[in-house]
């Protein structure tokens, strides 16, 4: 199987995840974002990134509240919808003042990505950077943003936070040819659901980053490593240029 | 459970002792009280609840109350259940902030450390620690914990406590190397041991439901404390070098400050502190110009470095190895296992500097590159305290970091607690060459 | 005494222990044998040897620089692990496949994240060491660290480590604790005929080489001592104790003044003899009792009461009169430990300090020292 394509059957399984929510009768939110498509206006304290306490809406992926975050990757351009943006479960403007479960699972399309690629897992955190009223906060493996008030009273929402985190994901890795993410708010059933999936993918991807250093020579089966190992760290590498970049952006 | 729990006496000298340190911080506080500078005033309930410490501790001890000894870091929040007073080790070696404050006393201390016969390359806390123990300054408890990291050097300082006080009871907990579940359970391991020792030694029984209601107030401590770090991210930073550590110290360092309302109070008055300077666009510096990660703890000559880095060379410390707060984990109440399990997390891999000094330099290596991010730092500075060792033996890997990350890095030898090692002049030398050099 | 069959044995092993590869070591690579390097005694040996390999302990008597490794760790740093990296990262252990890394001291347990980072052609593993041994669940994650170094080392070099073949790695390994502890019983005797630097010499070479080459040498010169008188007129009987000393020429100068070193506390001295594997049930636990419980302690496991019984009951064992105890500068763990022989215990002996670099040029300073501890000693018997 090519490399590229060891992830197609968990976003397939992503799919049935959400259709099995239609066809529950659950409500699915989707948006089909064109390229040219803006965020609605200037919203919210946007000085250096910094939402107070005092100004915040909601609390998404709180550890109190649950959170996932996965990123998969596929070369089959009809496995993702490029510029599609869907939501299970509450808007923004319908959990203001609440710690909110998040899950949030990035698929990307790329003819591009290398036998080197690695997981971006830890580089999506970084693509809320520079979004006006959002700002993430600090978690090794799972997503919790702050939404200012002003940003959700100005009228950011899933969709406009969709459109300009696929807007940072282009920007900065330039391979991604296409790209469609998923929100989850619901309740910690689904969210549940889909860790179990994001779970398996993260098996995928360890598994194929043992095969990269394998073939360079080292196991990675020991248990104990370090980040001279970790096919992370060139991910972490891509979180210091979101970083920077989302700055001059 | 031992049917009568006792207090041995305390030497003469420790009791002289613990009341002129009182003495002193009293003295101090008045000073402060009369200072007028907001911010400094701010650290005045850490100042406070430090005399009131020292204070319980001498009445425990005069009144022949029994009490235990923590080891940076004991788990405060089993003490606070139990309602026992523990007595710190940190605090005694370094007499509170003595060893801060008086330039004098520090040399003292370190003449006294000098006699031990340890040698100079051992870390000098711990020769603070063995010189104390030798003259009869610590406060005798009924019992003592303590922990067998953050490095060798606490093996230096164990092999003496147990030969020499062997009528002390002492657990000491070993540290796992992993910071995956295997480590956390084996740590949660040690800690039930921990409250079975104490509740044998102290004629104590351990309420879960009031453990469970000790944390609560401590989860929400430290996520207050992770609101004030965020708040540091802001360019200018709202606060001065090594903000972050005093709240260390009223979370983990200081008996009558876990849990307790002041301490939660403290934390809102930095956190609209902080708020303030940022909606007002104000920094701690007027003239910020580099942001600083000080990969260590605040050495106890803190003040004359201080004012080198921010008056000569316009840096703050943003982040320091002691006073920011990495990951935060609520921890889950459901069962004993789970509370023993997320205290393990808390206390072993998610607690400054034993966090990045326990196991391997993931974590340590891991918060560089997100610290820079998140603060938006372009200074790393990486002090060889002569007592790392394991970090002197990182210096190739924690380079190539840097520059992969493309900060600027500084590194230098010192010691921690002697200002003799790199005197002051040097020390200048060294920061404002380099930040003239950048 | 056969002294041509001695002599022949004395000088392969001799020449094993200068070596950081023995002859015999390159010749078992050559014909396409593995070797596994190792820092220290918490190190199973016995899984290596049942995985097929070589286990050799890392030494650097043959690189006196560390201009290299200097690059990579800062003055603070243990002499003798900023040689070995030197040598690493210099490929003069290119004979090794892969290296294990205890996490027995602030110095060794980065040397992990070092190779792999900067000598990725060879495998590394770490295996943690708890820091004490009372408890069962100390014992029992030892335990797990060594299955899962069992596991690691089965993917690494493509074997499978059977059970089996662990008993037989355990007899193998006994056997050389069993000569090698005849060969300490010889310096019990009232006139040792072996010096302390030689006996320092035979232990070092069973580090560097197999033990099915080096059973039978040791067993030769075993056989051989066991028949010689020794000579009289030791000024005293020495105990070396300290951070792990490879190099006999060091005990060559303290017994340059007249003592004879008779025993040790040590890790490349009676720390690794001191207790067999158990031969019988499952051989992980038996090799993580002896590890862990029933060998000698180094400082890095405590408490450390089973540490001072131990140096006592060798004061009483060997007829101790003086201890020479030698820490290699910036070790932390040693630092206490003399601490806690000097200050603390109520030693019968009179100790002697000194510290020492993995490289040490001071010789002169040494034996000025040790002639006045040996004059002590003899003031005393007075």
């Amino acid at each position: 199987m090519n490399r590229m394509n060891r992830l197609d059957d968990h976003i397939v399984e992503i799919e049935a995840f959400v259709q099995s929510t239609i066809d529950a009768g659950r409500q699915v939110r989707e948006w089909n974002l064109p390229e040219r498509d803006t965020l609605v206006g200037d919203i919210g304290p946007s000085r250096n990134r910094m939402v107070f306490a005092r100004d915040t809406a909601a609390e998404l992926g709180h550890p109190t509240a649950d959170s996932c975050l996965g990123v998969l990757w596929t070369s089959d351009s009809d496995l993702v919808s490029d510029g599609r943006v869907r939501l299970i479960g509450p808007d923004l403007a319908e959990i203001v003042g609440q710690h909110s479960p998040l899950g949030q699972i990035v698929v990307l399309g790329s003819s591009g990505f290398g036998e080197d690629t690695e997981p971006f897992a830890l580089v999506s955190l970084r693509m809320v950077d520079g979004i006006p009223g959002v700002m993430s906060r600090i978690s090794p493996d799972t997503a919790w943003y702050r939404m200012s008030r002003g940003a959700v009273d100005g009228g950011l929402d899933f969709r406009a936070l969709g459109r300009e985190m696929m807007r940072n994901w282009k920007r900065n890795i330039p391979e991604v040819e296409s790209i469609e993410i998923l929100f989850v708010t619901s309740d910690s059933a689904d969210l549940e659901r889909l860790k179990a999936i994001a779970r398996a993918a993260h098996e995928v991807t360890a598994a194929m980053r043992t095969a990269d250093w394998r073939r360079k020579g080292i196991d990675l089966s020991c248990a104990i490593s370090h980040c001279g190992s970790c096919a992370d760290q060139s991910a972490c590498t891509a979180i210091a240029r979101a970083g920077s970049l989302s700055h001059a952006g | 459970m031992s049917e009568s729990v006792t207090l041995p006496p305390s030497s003469e000298y420790a009791v002289e002792h613990l009341k002129r340190e009182i003495a002193f911080m009293e003295d101090v506080a008045w000073g402060l009280a009369g200072c007028g500078d907001e911010y400094a005033l701010l650290q005045a309930p850490m100042f406070m609840t430090q005399i009131e410490f020292a204070q319980k501790t001498l009445q425990h001890v005069e009144e022949g109350i029994p009490f235990t000894q923590l080891w940076y870091p004991g788990v405060p929040e089993f003490c606070t259940a139990m309602d026992l007073h523990w007595d710190g080790f940190t605090r005694v070696t370094l007499s509170g902030p003595l060893a801060y404050l008086v330039p004098e006393y520090l040399l003292k201390m370190l003449e006294e450390s000098d006699m031990t016969g340890l040698p100079g390359d051992v870390c000098t806390l711990r020769r603070f620690e063995t010189a104390a123990m030798l003259a009869g300054k610590f406060p005798r408890p009924t019992s003592a914990v303590a922990c067998l990291h953050p490095c060798d050097g606490v093996s230096v300082f164990q092999s003496a406590c147990e030969q020499m006080f062997p009528d002390t009871p002492m657990f000491w907990a070993d540290s796992p190397y992993d910071s995956n579940e295997r480590g956390i359970t084996y740590y949660a391991g040690e800690l039930r041991r921990q409250v079975e020792f104490l509740e044998k030694h102290h004629n104590k029984k351990l309420d879960w439901d009031r453990l469970r209601e000790v944390i609560a107030v401590t989860d929400t401590q430290y996520e207050l404390w992770k609101e004030f770090d965020l708040l540091k991210r802001n360019t200018p930073c709202p606060m001065g070098s090594w903000s972050g550590y005093p709240i260390h110290h009223m979370l983990q360092n200081c008996a009558v400050t876990n849990a307790a309302p002041v301490t939660t109070e403290y934390l809102k008055s930095l956190i609209a502190y902080a708020e303030k300077q940022v909606a007002e666009g104000k920094g701690r510096l007027e003239n910020e110009k580099h942001r600083c990660l000080f990969m260590d703890i605040a050495p106890t000559w803190v003040g004359s470095i201080t004012k080198i880095l921010e008056e000569e060379c316009n840096a703050v410390v943003v982040v320091d190895g002691m006073g920011d707060s990495r990951p935060y984990t609520p921890i889950d109440l459901t069962s004993e296992q789970t509370i023993l399990e997320g205290l393990a997390k808390r206390y072993c891999m998610d607690t400054p500097m034993i966090r990045v000094s326990h196991g391997t330099l993931d974590a340590m290596l891991d918060d560089l590159r997100a610290n820079v991010v998140d603060y938006n730092l372009d200074v790393v500075i990486a002090p060889g305290h002569i007592g790392h060792k394991d970090v002197q033996a990182a210096q190739g890997i924690l380079r190539d970091t840097c520059r992969e990350m493309g900060v600027k890095l500084l590194e230098f030898n010192y010691d921690l607690f002697d200002p003799r090692y790199t005197p002051e002049e040097e020390m200048r030398k060294i920061l404002t060459q380099f930040f003239d050099a950048i | 005494m056969d002294e041509l069959r001695l002599s022949k044995a004395l000088e392969t092993l001799t020449e094993a222990s200068e070596a950081a590869a023995s002859r015999e070591l390159l010749a078992w690579r050559a014909a396409g044998g593995k070797v596994v390097g190792y820092y220290c005694t918490y190190v199973p040996e016995e899984i290596i040897t049942a995985a097929g390999a070589v286990a050799i302990r890392l030494r650097a008597r043959t690189n006196p620089e560390t201009d290299t490794a200097s690059a990579y760790m800062g003055n603070m740093c243990c002499s003798y692990v900023k040689h070995t990296f030197d040598m690493a990262m210099k490929g003069k252990y290119d004979f090794l496949d892969g290296v294990v890394v205890p996490t027995c001291c602030d110095s060794i347990r980065h040397m992990h994240e070092n190779w792999v980072q900067y000598i990725p052609s060879q495998f590394s593993h770490q295996i943690e060491v708890p820091r004490r041994n009372d408890q069962d669940a100390h014992v029992a994650m030892f335990r797990d660290q060594l299955v899962r170094f069992r596991e690691h080392l089965e993917s690494a070099l493509g074997v499978e480590i059977t059970d089996e073949r662990l008993h037989d790695a355990i007899k193998l390994h006994n056997e050389t604790r069993a000569l090698q502890r005849r060969l300490y019983e010889l310096r019990k005797r009232e006139n040792p005929p072996i010096s302390g630097a030689l006996t320092l010499t035979l232990i070092v070479a069973g580090t560097s080489m197999p033990k099915t080459d080096y059973n039978p040498l040791l067993r030769t010169v075993v056989e051989e001592l066991e028949q010689v008188q020794g000579v009289p007129g030791a000024r005293a009987r020495l105990m070396f104790v300290g951070s792990c000393l490879d190099d006999p020429a060091y005990l060559d100068v303290i017994e340059g003044q007249g003592g004879i070193v008779v025993c040790d506390s040590q890790c490349f001295g009676s720390f690794q003899l001191s207790a067999d594997v158990s031969e019988e049930g499952d051989p992980l636990d038996a090799i993580t009792k002896n590890r862990l419980v029933d060998q000698a302690q180094c400082p890095h496991v405590s408490p450390s009461n089973q540490r001072t019984d131990y140096v006592k009951k060798i004061i009483e064992d060997f007829k101790v009169d003086g201890i020479v105890c030698s820490r290699m500068a910036m070790c932390d763990n040693w630092a206490g430990e003399n601490f806690l022989l000097n200050r603390v215990e109520k030693l019968p002996v009179p100790v002697l300090n000194v510290e020492r670099e993995y490289f040490s040029a001071a010789s002169g300073q040494l034996s000025t020292r040790v002639q006045a501890f040996l004059e002590t000693i003899e003031g005393a018997r007075v």
